[in-house]
């Protein structure tokens, strides 16, 4: 349907305040991380840089702890991804194909996880991981951010899943194969953007993760970004400059991650919607 | 097959809430101290706190506040991104650029942005002559709960929105082209099919919504903190307080359970409402 | 060479019962085809013997083995399902390497075996593209390769024609009847299509509602079928079914009339009838033309008429509103509206009781030829 005058400058006025709404923020950040402390905090604001100076960068990654939390987070997010993909794919496959006692019951109770507070399991989490002797243990965070990410993960499968014809399983059968080559052979690389949109998912959710990483950690050696960055701008209550860029590096990962393969994450979340 | 994820989720999650249930009959105050079994004391005496209810209510404003805005945003959001127009396929995947930045980046992002020294807003409503001094954007209790709330909902919106657009274009084209013969105007069309037939979707979403909002806890500790004097304490700060401050370990987990229960019950009623649409595989 | 044995096969769904006991054998090198209505439980019957599904009660023996509980890939049988069911990430040479790679056969051997299924099955080119690059007809071809490759003694297909055009769908029947020339194999093949049951079947098995209704050779089925659903399942157009009553009974047949058919003899045994019952008179429409000499006539109003050339299609509607289809010569004159009286010989027609049971026909001499044994397969 052809659309009128009216309705496509409100279309375009819409999309523009979304436009602003939503990377504005970003753009400020972004462009301030390379001006001048003092053009940072004048009173008129500038959108374009008047300045250029990396000092802030140079900071931030010469004198502060951020370069050590940059690696943990990423060792972190890598190993949280890599679990949650395995474990959301093989329990995807087995609640969504096979056939098994209390299926129903248990793909109901897995989604259930996310009606607990995070709050609520922190204290028995650190109590337990406190006996495991993984208090300040990097491999803790992986754990608890795993057990976050994957009845989610789950959920987003099961469209991606679905599209798979039965009867090409059913084929695979005949010819000889069992559900663990099937699984490999056959179903994984049809359901690859899922396991995209899987990986991402998770990626971003450890990523981001700031309480479990704020109580489980302990010494600075061994702090993800979230927490560190926030010790940093407790310390240096008034250097916009070091924050901004601290902001500007610890959105780039995501960003890059998503650049190549965003579309597979939203075609996940909207492919899990459509029941 | 199967196993794996059981076995992970059941260590890592039922078992630290069967711990937790445990702590709050008992009165342990550090974590790692013993302690003796009081029953129904801390349960007792959260509840007749006020610091609890107080904390509770506040929550619940949180929680109503966000998912007005957000469904709002969301749904503008996704009738936008229905549309065909150039570059609709990058915005439909890029809108979700403030979902995916790390909640840190988030904070650092508004505190300076709405910060009375320097920053951006203040700064640019000056210029606009909007205002003459700069606001104090976290400074009173109902600027700060809405500052929290409007940061929280720009920062969830475009999760919602996508699941929005899946919706909306489920919605097969020809009844709108019938609608539109019968004579039906836009606003129409959207009042009389559009809404009707997302409904379902809407609830989940909201209920959905809900839920995780509930359990914001960084936002709100590290740009407020729970202030200024209590007033963004929601829920979850009150009990990370009680617990790691106050070093009152079992009332937190007293509390916690509480919240559990409350959610729990409006869990039950999302999978009560999504459950018969499963039919597993 | 295998046979394939059903013993008292059961299945439900849930509350609902759809496979209500089945007995069938199929003989080795057979080509075998089960035919039904939708939902009359063919696919189901075939999934059973080749394991997708599971038995309730009964059991299945492939070549004298009880494979009841075996997995579908130790029973010795291959499958080509409707839609093909190709692995769209793998080439078509993939395709068909992989039940061979499953069981661990030499590269070489392998080889050797898809590139002599290609020629045979004219895919030699297309081996290294991948389903979706390849036509309809191209994609049945290879389902059927990786059959084939297997070396299995029994194919089973489910309804693997019917995505296709209809050009194409003769083309493959075609096809299909000098492969099974070739290999020998015993086939089972599920159709809903009785066309394609006729012109392919050695023996065709009706399904109805998990019930078998008759089994036989083709033209055994369309001479002497052996209740009203197979009557009027096989032959197209349908039979016309006619309501009559028992007037008398003799030795030689059974006199039937009814409101709009004078008193005609039915030649057909006549066990159990008597004066009085209620009965159903087939006719086919091929059998019902322009009246002729010692034809039993019926006239009616002329309802439908459809000109193929060869031959002329109408429908009549009697007076008491009853509607029968008859194909005519083609030149013959028929004008809707008009009245049209056509006839039948009282020898090419079927009685039925009550029941639905069909009556015994008597042997007329033009059917005498085309039931003797495989008389016209060479």
């Amino acid at each position: 349907m052809r659309r009128g005058l009216g309705v496509n400058l409100a279309l375009a006025g819409g999309l523009a305040f979304l436009a602003v709404v939503a990377l504005l923020p970003f753009w400020w950040v972004i462009s301030s991380s390379i001006k001048a402390t003092n053009e940072i905090v004048s009173t008129t604001p500038t959108m374009i840089p008047h300045s250029f100076t990396l000092e802030h960068f140079a900071k931030l990654l010469t004198s502060s702890d951020y370069p050590r939390f940059l690696i943990n987070s990423l060792a972190v997010s890598a190993a949280s991804m890599a679990a949650t993909v395995v474990l959301a794919v093989l329990s995807g496959y087995a609640f969504f194909r096979l056939r098994f006692a209390g299926r129903d019951f248990l793909y109901r109770a897995i989604l259930l996880a996310y009606a607990f507070p995070a709050i609520v399991v922190l204290v028995p989490l650190y109590g337990m991981m406190s006996a495991a002797r993984l208090i300040d243990n990097l491999f803790a965070l992986v754990i608890v951010n795993v057990t976050f990410a994957v009845p989610f993960a789950i959920w987003m499968m099961r469209a991606f899943l679905a599209a798979v014809p039965l009867e090409i399983e059913e084929a695979a059968r005949l010819d000889g194969a069992s559900r663990l080559t099937i699984l490999w052979r056959i179903i994984v690389p049809l359901i690859a953007p899922g396991i995209a949109s899987v990986a991402i998912f998770a990626f971003i959710s450890s990523w981001t993760e700031y309480l479990f990483a704020s109580v489980l950690i302990q010494s600075d050696a061994n702090k993800t970004i979230p927490v560190g960055l926030a010790g940093i701008i407790g310390q240096y209550q008034v250097d916009w400059g070091l924050m901004l860029a601290g902001a500007t590096i610890t959105t780039l990962p995501v960003v890059v991650l998503f650049f190549f393969i965003g579309r597979y994450f939203v075609a996940g979340l909207t492919a899990g919607a459509i029941k | 097959m199967v196993a794996p994820v059981i076995l992970w989720l059941g260590a890592t999650l039922v078992y630290p809430l069967v711990s937790s249930l445990a702590l709050s009959v008992e009165n342990v105050r550090i974590i790692g101290s013993a302690g003796r079994f009081v029953g129904l004391d801390n349960y007792l005496s959260i509840l007749s706190a006020s610091a609890f209810w107080l904390a509770l209510a506040r929550s619940v404003v949180w929680v109503v506040g966000n998912a007005v805005v957000q469904t709002v945003l969301a749904m503008a959001a996704a009738l936008i991104l229905e549309q065909t127009f150039p570059g609709v396929r990058v915005a439909r995947t890029w809108i979700v650029v403030t979902w995916i930045v790390p909640t840190i980046v988030i904070v650092i992002v508004w505190r300076w942005l709405l910060s009375t020294s320097g920053g951006m807003i203040n700064p640019l409503l000056i210029g606009l002559g909007v205002i003459n001094e700069p606001v104090g954007f976290f400074s009173t209790a109902t600027s700060a709960m809405t500052s929290l709330v409007l940061i929280n909902s720009w920062r969830w919106f475009p999760f919602i929105a996508v699941m929005l657009l899946a919706g909306l274009q489920r919605i097969p084209a020809d009844l709108y082209e019938a609608a539109a013969i019968d004579g039906a105007s836009r606003f129409a069309r959207f009042r009389r099919i559009t809404l009707p037939l997302l409904e379902p979707a809407l609830f989940v979403l909201t209920v959905i919504g809900t839920l995780l909002s509930f359990n914001v806890f960084d936002i709100v500790w590290l740009i407020t903190g729970g202030g200024p004097a209590d007033a963004t304490t929601t829920l979850p700060i009150l009990i990370y307080r009680t617990a790691f401050k106050g070093y009152r370990l079992s009332e937190a987990a007293a509390m916690s359970v509480v919240a559990m229960l409350l959610l729990m019950g409006l869990a039950m009623l999302a999978v009560r409402t999504l459950a018969p649409r499963e039919e597993g595989g | 060479m295998v046979a394939i044995s059903l013993r008292g096969l059961r299945k439900r769904f849930g509350a609902a019962e759809v496979i209500k006991g089945v007995d069938l054998e199929f003989a080795a090198g057979e080509f075998s085809v089960i035919v039904g209505p939708s939902g009359c439980g063919k696919s189901t019957l075939l999934r059973m013997i080749a394991g997708l599904e599971e038995v309730d009660e009964g059991a299945v023996l492939i070549g004298d083995r009880e494979v009841t509980d075996a997995d579908p890939k130790d029973r010795g049988v291959a499958m080509v399902f409707q839609n093909y069911a190709l692995y769209p990430h793998m080439t078509v040479r993939q395709n068909l390497s992989f039940a061979l790679e499953m069981a661990r056969r030499s590269k070489a051997e392998i080889d050797a075996k898809v590139n002599a299924v290609g020629e045979a099955l004219h895919i030699g080119e297309l081996l290294d593209r991948k389903p979706s690059q390849l036509s309809g007809g191209q994609r049945q071809r290879v389902a059927l390769g990786r059959a084939i490759v297997r070396d299995v003694g029994v194919f089973l297909f489910d309804e693997p024609l019917s995505n296709l055009d209809a050009a194409l769908r003769v083309a493959m029947r075609a096809e299909l009847v000098r492969l099974h020339r070739e290999l020998r194999n015993t086939i089972v093949y599920v159709t809903h299509d009785q066309v394609e049951a006729m012109t392919l079947a050695d023996r065709i098995v009706v399904l109805q509602a998990g019930k078998v209704m008759q089994v036989g050779a083709p033209l055994q089925l369309y001479h002497r079928p052996a209740n009203l659903f197979v009557a009027g399942f096989i032959g197209s157009p349908r039979m016309n079914f006619i309501p009559v009553e028992v007037a008398s009974v003799r030795p030689d047949g059974a006199t039937v009339r009814s409101p709009e058919l004078p008193p005609t003899l039915a030649p057909t045994r006549v066990d159990g009838l008597k004066a009085g019952d209620k009965a159903t008179l087939g006719v086919r429409p091929e059998h019902l033309n322009l009246p002729t000499e010692g034809s039993t006539v019926i006239e009616g109003a002329v309802e439908l008429v459809e000109r193929l050339g060869r031959e002329t299609g109408v429908r009549v509607r009697t007076s008491s509103g009853l509607a029968l289809d008859a194909i005519i010569d083609g030149a013959a004159r028929a004008v809707a509206g008009a009245r049209l009286a056509l006839g039948f010989r009282p020898e090419t027609c079927h009685l039925f009781t009550a029941e639905g049971r069909a009556l015994e026909r008597r042997v007329a001499p033009e059917i005498a030829d085309a039931l003797s044994p495989h008389a016209d397969q060479a």
